[in-house]
Parts: C-alpha cells; sequence; structure tokens
C-alpha cells in the first residue's frame, strides 16, 4: 500500500507542475473569452518569456530585470500577435485563427531555436536555494515555495482586477456580447489589447517558473504547455479564471499520479489528450464555466 | 541544384505518398468542411497496418495496401463519430489529440514497434521482379492516378454534393434532409482512407517506420500542401505536395527551416490565398483555365 | 463556352509536372568532381539534440582536417558530406538516400542518434554502402548487416559495464534504474538489469521517461520513498543531456544515492544544465579526458580552439570513425565498397581519441576499452578504467 508520506510527496510535486500549467492558462482564458480564438501562440509567448529572463540574467546578474523583462517582452509579443493575427480574422470561422494560432506557434518556436540555438541551456539563478526542504516527513524542492505561490497571487490579482477594477468590468461585457458592449461605449480594440498584455505577462512569468523550477530552458519547452494549458481551461471553463487555477493544479496532481502508478499504459502526454478529448465531447463547459 | 535519377525517383515517390494524403485531407476539410489536423495520424494507421502484415504475416504488398486503406477508414469513421458533435476549433483540438493518442499508442505498444519502430518492410515483387527505384515511383503515382479517378467520381456522386452542403451550412443540410451525421462520418472514413493508402506506400518504401513518422508536424505538413497546393481539389493536393517537398530540395540553404517555412506558408497563404494556389475558387485556375480554353476553343 | 474537363485537367498538370522536373534533372544532372573522396555524414544539427549533433560534426570536421593535412587518402582530399537529421528518423532515411543516390558518397559516417541510425542503417546496407557508426549503442543497427560497423560502444557492453562498475566498484546492492524509452535507453537498462542481477544486486525500482519529458517527479518521488524505507545505492539515469534536469531535481528533493549516468551524459551541456548538482556523477563513457594518448591532447587543444567550449564523447566518436574509415580506405587500396567493409572488419589495435579499439567482431562492432569518468568541479576527469576482456567484448 502507498504511504501517506509517498501521496504527500506526488501531491506537492503535482502542485507545482500545476502552477506552472494554471499560470500560463490565466493568460489564455482570458484570450479565449474575448475573442472565441485558443491562442495556441501563447505557448510561443512563454517561451518568449524564458528567454527574455535568460537574456536580461546572464548580462545583468539582476533578478529583478529578469522578471521584467519576463513580463515586458511577452507582453509586447502578445499584443502584436493579437494585432497581426487575431484582429484581422474575427469574422472567420473559428478553425482559421486556430490554424494561424497554431503556425505562429510553430513559426516563433524555429525561429528562437535558430537564434539562440536549439538545444537546451542551464539557466540557474543565483539566490534561489537548491537544498531540499523537510516538512515533517515530506522533501519539497525549494523551487516549489515559489512556483506555488507566485501562481496563486497572480491568480487572485486577476480575479479582483476583472471583477473590482473598471477595466475588469469592461473586459466582461466585452465578453458577454462584444456588439452592445461596444454601443454602449467600451473601447474595444483597447481593452482587448490590454488582456493580451496581461495575458501575456502571466505567460512571460510562469515561463521563467519554468525555469526556476527546471534550472533550463528550450526553444521547444513551450511544446509540453500548448496543449496542456488547453487541457487546462477546457477543465476549468473558458474563460474562467478560477477554473484556470483549479484545472491546472488538478491536471498536474493526476497527471503525476496517474504517471507514477498508471505509467505502463500510456505516457504521461496522452492522459491529458484523453481527458481533453472527452472533456469536449461530454462537457465542454469544464467545471466552471457556462455552457454555451 | 542538379538531381541524380536515382534520387529524382526517392523524391517522386515520396511527392506521390503525401499527394494521396493530402488529397484525403482535402476531401475531408476542403470539401466537406470538416477540420482535420490529424491526418498523419491516419497515414500512421495505414503504414502500421501494412508493415505489420508484411513482416509478422508475410503478406504481400498487393494485399497488404487495400487492408491498410479498410482499416484507415474504419479508424476514420470512428473519429467521424465523435466529429458529430464537434465544430471548428473544438473539432481542430480532438484531431489533434488523437494525432497524440495515436503515436502514443504506436510508442507504447511492442506490435508497432515501440520506440525501436518496425524494420524491414519489403519492397513489392511481380512474378518475382521487386519493384524499386523508378518502379515503385511509378507505382504510386499509378496509384495517386486511381486514387485522384475515385476522389474525382466520389466528387461528381452524391457524396460530393452532399459534402458541398455540409460545408456550407449543417442545420440547412440537415433540413433539406442530407444526414450530417452520416456525411460526417464519411468525410473523415474517406479522408482517413486515402491517408491509410499513403502510410502504406511510405512504409514499404521507406523500408523502415517508427511512431514519430506520424507526429503532429507531419499533419502540419499535410495541412501545409494543402493550403498551398489548394484546399479543394485534386490538383491542388498533387501540386501542394509537389511544391512543399521539392522547395527545400532545390534550395538547399532552406532545409534547416522546414518548419519555418510550413507554418510562414501557411500563415501567408491563409491570408492572402486560403483556397490555395489551385483551389476551386483560386485566381491562378481561373486564368489556367482560361488560357487553356481559348487554346482548345481554337477558331470557332 | 466549351471549357476543358477537369480529369484533363489533372491530367495535364500531373504531366506537365513531371516533364519539367525530369527535364531540369536530366539537363542538369551530373555529380561532383572525382579529385575528392566523399564520406557522407549525418546528425542531430537541428533540434533538441543539436549540441551532440554539431559536437560530433565538428569532430569529425577536424579529422578531416588532419587528414588532408597529411596529404589525404589514396591521395586524394577527403570530402565530408553533411546532412542534418534532425533527430527525426525519417529524415535520417531521406538524407540517406540522398547522401547514396545523389552524393554517391563512398561511405558514410552516422554522428547520430540510435534512432535515427537504426533507420538509416537500413538503408544504407541494402544500397551497399559502408556506414561507420561513431556511438549509437543500439544492437539491432549492426546485427545481421553486411556494410554496417561500429566504432562507439554497444548497448550490451556499456550496460554491462555499468552493472559492474555499480556492484564492484561502488558497492551497490541496491538499485534503481530510470531510462529514456527509446533504442538506447532500453538497451542499456535490460544490459545493465542483467548484469545487476547476475552479479547479486537488488534493482529495487525500473522505469522509463520520454525524450521530452521535464519533471521527472513521479520516479524521482518514488525512487525517493524507496530510499529511504529500503535504501538505495545508486541511481543509474541513462538519457540524454537533455535530461540533466533530472539530475537537479533528485538532488533538490534530497536522493543521496550515488548517480550513474552512461555517454548520454559525457557532454559538457549536462553539467552545465545539471549545475552544481552534477558533482560527483560518474558515467560510463569511452572518452577519457585524462588519456596518455597525444593523440587525444591534440584533439582537445584543436576542439577547443575551434569551439571554446570541452569536446566530448560524441566528437571523440565522430572523430574515431572518420579516421578508421579513411585507415580501411587506405588499406583497401580502392573505393570499392566491400573492400572497404573488409578491411574495416579487419582493423585492429587503433588508439583513438575514444579509446583503445582492439579489434572488431564478426558482427561488426568494436572490442573496446572503457572508461568512468567523473564530474569534479564542474570537469569530467578519469575516474577508472575498465578493460577487461569478459565486459568489452560484445557477444555478437
Amino acid at each position: 500500500m502507498v504511504s501517506t508520506e509517498a501521496l504527500l510527496q506526488h501531491l506537492v510535486s503535482g502542485l507545482t507542475v500545476g502552477s506552472i500549467y494554471a499560470a500560463t492558462a490565466l493568460g489564455l482564458t482570458i484570450v479565449y473569452g474575448l475573442l472565441k480564438v485558443l491562442h495556441i501562440a501563447h505557448a510561443a509567448v512563454y517561451v518568449i518569456g524564458g528567454y527574455a529572463a535568460y537574456i536580461a540574467y546572464t548580462s545583468t546578474g539582476s533578478i529583478v530585470l529578469a522578471v521584467a523583462a519576463a513580463a515586458v517582452v511577452p507582453a509586447v509579443a502578445g499584443v502584436v500577435l493579437a494585432r497581426i493575427l487575431y484582429m484581422p480574422m474575427l469574422e472567420k470561422p473559428r478553425h482559421i485563427p486556430l490554424m494561424l494560432s497554431i503556425a505562429a506557434f510553430l513559426l516563433i518556436e524555429e525561429l528562437i531555436a535558430n537564434i539562440f540555438g536549439h538545444h537546451p541551456k542551464g539557466f540557474h539563478i543565483e539566490g534561489v536555494p537548491t537544498d531540499p526542504i523537510d516538512i515533517g516527513g515530506i522533501t519539497i524542492r525549494p523551487s516549489s515555495l515559489i512556483v506555488v505561490p507566485v501562481t496563486v497571487l497572480a491568480t487572485i490579482a486577476l480575479w479582483v482586477a476583472y471583477n473590482r477594477t473598471k477595466m475588469g468590468i469592461a473586459s466582461q461585457a466585452l465578453v458577454q456580447d462584444m456588439e452592445v458592449a461596444q454601443a454602449l461605449g467600451v473601447n474595444m480594440p483597447f481593452i482587448v489589447y490590454v488582456n493580451f498584455a496581461i495575458g501575456s505577462i502571466l505567460a512571460g512569468i510562469a515561463g521563467l517558473l519554468y525555469a526556476v523550477h527546471y534550472g533550463s530552458i528550450s526553444p521547444y519547452m513551450g511544446d509540453v504547455v500548448a496543449y496542456k494549458a488547453l487541457v487546462v481551461i477546457v477543465l476549468g471553463g473558458f474563460g474562467s479564471i478560477m477554473g484556470a487555477l483549479v484545472g491546472g493544479l488538478i491536471l498536474g496532481v493526476a497527471e503525476e499520479v496517474l504517471t507514477s502508478y498508471l505509467g505502463y499504459i500510456l505516457p504521461r502526454e496522452a492522459y491529458a489528450f484523453i481527458v481533453l478529448i472527452l472533456l469536449l465531447i461530454l462537457r465542454p463547459q469544464g467545471l466552471f464555466g457556462r455552457a454555451e | 541544384m542538379p538531381i541524380s535519377p536515382g534520387y529524382l525517383a526517392t523524391l517522386s515517390t515520396v511527392v506521390a505518398s503525401y499527394a494521396i494524403a493530402t488529397l484525403g485531407l482535402n476531401i475531408t476539410m476542403g470539401r466537406a468542411g470538416q477540420v482535420n489536423l490529424g491526418q498523419a495520424a491516419f497515414v500512421g494507421v495505414g503504414a502500421m497496418t501494412s508493415a505489420i502484415l508484411a513482416t509478422r504475416y508475410d503478406l504481400p504488398f498487393w494485399l497488404c495496401l487495400p487492408i491498410a486503406a479498410l482499416i484507415s477508414f474504419a479508424i476514420g469513421s470512428l473519429i467521424g463519430v465523435v466529429s458529430i458533435r464537434l465544430r471548428h476549433d473544438f473539432l481542430a483540438i480532438t484531431t489533434i489529440g488523437f494525432n497524440f493518442i495515436v503515436i502514443y499508442v504506436f510508442l507504447y505498444y511492442e506490435v508497432f514497434g515501440a520506440s525501436y519502430g518496425i524494420a524491414g518492410i519489403p519492397k513489392p515483387s511481380i512474378m518475382g521482379f521487386k519493384l524499386r527505384g523508378f518502379w515503385y515511383a511509378g507505382l504510386s503515382w499509378a496509384i495517386l492516378g486511381l486514387a485522384a479517378l475515385l476522389a474525382r467520381y466520389l466528387d461528381k456522386s452524391w457524396m460530393g454534393i452532399a459534402f458541398e452542403s455540409i460545408r456550407e451550412d449543417e442545420e440547412v443540410s440537415e433540413s433539406i434532409g442530407i444526414s450530417v451525421r452520416k456525411f460526417k462520418i464519411l468525410a473523415f472514413a474517406v479522408g482517413a482512407m486515402y491517408g491509410g493508402i499513403a502510410g502504406s506506400l511510405l512504409a514499404h518504401f521507406k523500408g523502415y517506420i517508427v511512431y514519430s513518422d506520424f507526429s503532429f508536424p507531419y499533419s502540419i505538413m499535410i495541412l501545409s500542401m494543402s493550403i498551398v497546393g489548394g484546399i479543394d481539389t485534386i490538383s491542388g493536393a498533387i501540386a501542394g505536395s509537389l511544391i512543399v517537398i521539392m522547395l527545400p530540395e532545390i534550395f538547399r540553404p532552406l532545409m534547416e527551416y522546414r518548419m519555418v517555412i510550413y507554418s510562414a506558408l501557411i500563415i501567408l497563404m491563409l491570408f492572402l490565398r486560403p483556397e490555395g494556389l489551385l483551389g476551386r475558387r483560386s485566381i491562378v485556375l481561373e486564368k489556367v483555365r482560361a488560357i487553356l480554353v481559348e487554346g482548345t476553343r481554337g477558331e470557332s | 463556352m466549351r471549357s476543358i474537363s477537369t480529369p484533363k485537367l489533372i491530367a495535364i498538370i500531373v504531366v506537365l509536372a513531371i516533364i519539367a522536373v525530369a527535364a531540369y534533372a536530366i539537363l542538369r544532372g551530373g555529380i561532383g568532381g572525382p579529385e575528392t573522396i566523399k564520406i557522407g555524414f549525418f546528425a542531430p544539427l537541428t533540434g533538441p539534440a543539436s549540441a551532440d549533433g554539431i559536437a560530433a560534426r565538428t569532430g569529425a570536421e577536424i579529422a578531416v582536417e588532419i587528414l588532408n593535412e597529411q596529404g589525404g587518402v589514396l591521395g586524394k582530399k577527403v570530402e565530408l558530406v553533411v546532412y542534418d537529421d534532425a533527430l527525426n528518423p525519417d529524415q535520417a532515411i531521406a538524407v540517406s538516400h540522398k547522401m547514396i543516390e545523389q552524393d554517391q558518397v563512398v561511405a558514410a559516417v552516422s554522428g547520430s542518434y540510435s534512432s535515427t541510425t537504426l533507420a538509416a542503417s537500413s538503408v544504407f546496407d541494402e544500397a551497399g554502402v559502408p556506414l561507420v557508426v561513431a556511438y549509437a549503442v543500439n544492437p539491432l543497427i549492426t546485427k545481421d548487416k553486411q556494410f554496417v560497423i561500429r566504432v562507439g560502444m554497444v548497448a550490451e557492453v556499456e550496460g554491462r559495464a555499468a552493472g559492474y562498475t555499480a556492484v564492484n566498484l561502488l558497492g551497490a546492492r541496491k538499485v534503481a534504474i530510470l531510462y529514456i524509452d527509446n533504442p538506447y535507453g532500453k538497451a542499456l537498462a535490460d544490459n545493465a538489469k542483467a548484469k545487476l542481477e547476475e552479479l547479486g544486486a537488488e534493482v529495487v525500482f525500473v522505469d522509463k521517461f520520454q525524450f521530452a519529458t521535464d519533471d521527472f517527479s513521479p520516479w524521482l518521488n518514488q525512487i525517493k520513498s524507496i530510499e529511504e524505507t529500503k535504501g538505495l545505492d545508486v541511481l543509474m539515469i541513462f538519457g540524454y543531456y537533455q535530461h540533466a534536469t533530472a539530475v537537479k531535481q533528485a538532488r533538490e528533493l534530497g536522493i543521496k544515492a550515488q548517480i550513474l549516468g552512461a555517454e548520454g551524459f559525457d557532454s559538457p551541456k549536462f553539467i552545465e544544465i545539471a549545475g552544481p548538482a552534477a558533482e560527483g556523477v560518474i558515467i560510463v563513457t569511452d572518452f577519457d579526458r585524462d588519456s596518455p594518448n597525444p593523440l587525444v591532447k591534440e584533439f582537445i587543444k584543436r576542439y577547443r580552439e575551434k569551439r571554446g567550449i570541452e569536446p566530448d564523447m560524441v566528437a571523440a566518436s565522430a572523430f574515431d570513425a572518420v579516421m578508421v574509415l579513411a585507415k580501411a580506405i587506405e588499406k583497401a587500396g580502392s573505393l570499392d565498397k566491400q573492400k572497404i567493409m573488409d578491411a574495416l572488419r579487419g582493423l585492429t589495435d587503433y588508439d583513438g581519441v575514444a579509446g583503445k579499439i582492439l579489434r572488431f567482431t564478426p558482427g561488426g562492432n568494436a572490442v573496446k576499452e572503457l572508461t568512468l569518468q567523473i564530474v569534479r568541479n564542474g570537469e569530467f576527469r578519469r575516474y577508472g578504467m575498465i578493460t577487461e576482456e569478459e565486459i568489452i567484448v560484445p557477444s555478437e
């Protein structure tokens, strides 16, 4: 029988990985709510965040600049993507922007590989502890104590922004009914770009969290996240901020447990896809979403 | 850049095979309007079927290919069933998920070679004469020709009309008596069957296949062939395959940037010419038609 | 208005296309000069394994440089025809066809991993063109093939050596194995496990991971749990430098066992990505940085000059592969592929950069000395050598 300690151990690891998924999915869910586009290229923004932080940190040695880079550069990238890819295609059937997004994701990934090198780079930030932390019989990797709180805080901050600020209410209005909201004076392009910027900042930070947790970055680090963030927003419900957090954490833990004990049936990634397809067929609104 | 005859045979075999796969995608997506971003999975199903039958059961190629086509048709209809309630982006994501799941199944189970793949897939032979090199290329093109004829026949039949109707508007189609359900399933089944035939051809050509040969990037490659060449025509599928495969061969430096090219082409074409160079409503085809019509009209 | 029917249109386009391409090809056909000896070379120059691919290519290039400085082979200059396989078996097959049919190489060297080399080996063997494998370990690459020979370690030997090292040199009684699910990892794990059990050690955990894995906690958590309850002496991780993060994660989770890796970890990238956790990791490989062989020192010097980083096993192996091939061509005295193959099989006592090759088995695998290297102060240094016949002679 599996001991409680072992299960708790798995739980902690799962929550950490799940937080990275959640942080990425937060941005994705905001964007989907607004434009009804599955912004796969969001994963490329995540990679850009990781690399921006890497460049900032290795040239200046400053963690603050690394964080800033991980926020600012992706924000710009996200807004640019929105402007070029999605705004002109709002009227087309929804698989067109999806294909554009996938193509853009692959394109950016390859460009990063060609410019910065195809292979992973070691990215260790001084000051981040590496010794295991013992709490009540379970060992926690120190990066877990950074990744999980940051994600939870980001979620709360986002929720507050959405429900307590003018910008947030305006965004929600656009989600409800784009035409009516605009008629009532909401500045659609501007609000959309603000949302993209915020979502992209979150993706960039998620990219930095990835580097902190794994000690490296690679041009292909977005591959896994691209599809998993999708699973998270389907699981949590499109457009739901809390859903993104809960969905991400559930996915992380489920993967950890399934891979540990049922890893011989299919690899880890397969479980995410199976969950995705089942959800799309049976309960597309996810846990917290509204049925369309 | 000069191409030697031996290598030309290799290239043309690959072009023909992928043209068949793209043709399948054109039927499912271009004609019937069902998004399919996982066509490579069906290529894989056909390839694996053919490979297993040939290496484990010593069945001749002439049996392997039709069986591979049938099995792909069956699996395609399964996806068709799954697709009934899904549309557009949700359908797209599901097909991507399907692609990934299929290759993970190939990776995890020994019968598909797991991570070692299946080696020793033999070339077909007629009365003891092995078909390799130019002979195999010729065979591939012959099968492409047959596939094209079949596609044209289906297109002119009730199936083609039903597909077009569904693509335009599913609700209206249902209301005028077209079973959307049945034709969605057929759309995937037929497209998958073409994919499977392509897979079988590729498997016997390469002699060695492994799970990663059918992964999502290959679906993107086939998609780019469709979008570039023409999403809803037979000639578009052939042109697309020709262009996407030959371009990096002729311009050697492009080799390293293949993924960049596929994705850039998709983006460009979706913006500029979403129906592809030789798609049904494309301007290029109009002009070519006009020229040829003027030509064949002669003095009258 | 009479319009041309679609089938006719299709036929016309298809025929035009074929004629155009064929005409172009035949009119411009013709292959390169007979003044050079063309040796094909493929490696993962792009994609996640590119650090190894580029390293291998550099090793091969250094060999070609040295050969040409000394007058070439059979009086002609050696030309390396390089292709990228992007670690994709399908692409490996495609470039193999290209090397054989288009460039018409005399022979080729694989600077790539087992998955791609396995795919390519079928093509070369069927075409009757010699393929010298630099470092891919999977046994099927050479098995039952007439035209494939391997200068690097074969999985059976490397796995056996790992088992032997764990029990006899590190005194392990309980061992865990974590391996990458591919022809390299599987082969190593199988052989290591067999040797461990033969020597009486207990294999307390075995599981596999995929190439793209970044989070190793599902397995490491279990391993940690085993270490705490049953005890663990050695953790074998059979992966590539990309999986150095597993070592980092293991140490951060508090796993204390000695970590033993194989040639996949033999790269400066491994040390870079694992960071301080790399300290003390031991690997089974064939490239001895502390070797007294002057060729090794020369190689290291030239490599550092070219790339500014330390050389590794893949570079050393690629170097040896090219050198061995050159020697065989000289010995054969001609470009006849069968003669070259025979000459290759008959080679003995090559003291190379990636270890000393004593001879080749009839199955085409090298009998060579292995070395154990340990990470000290961020560098690989010699920890020991393995030269016992019972370990290093492949069974095929």
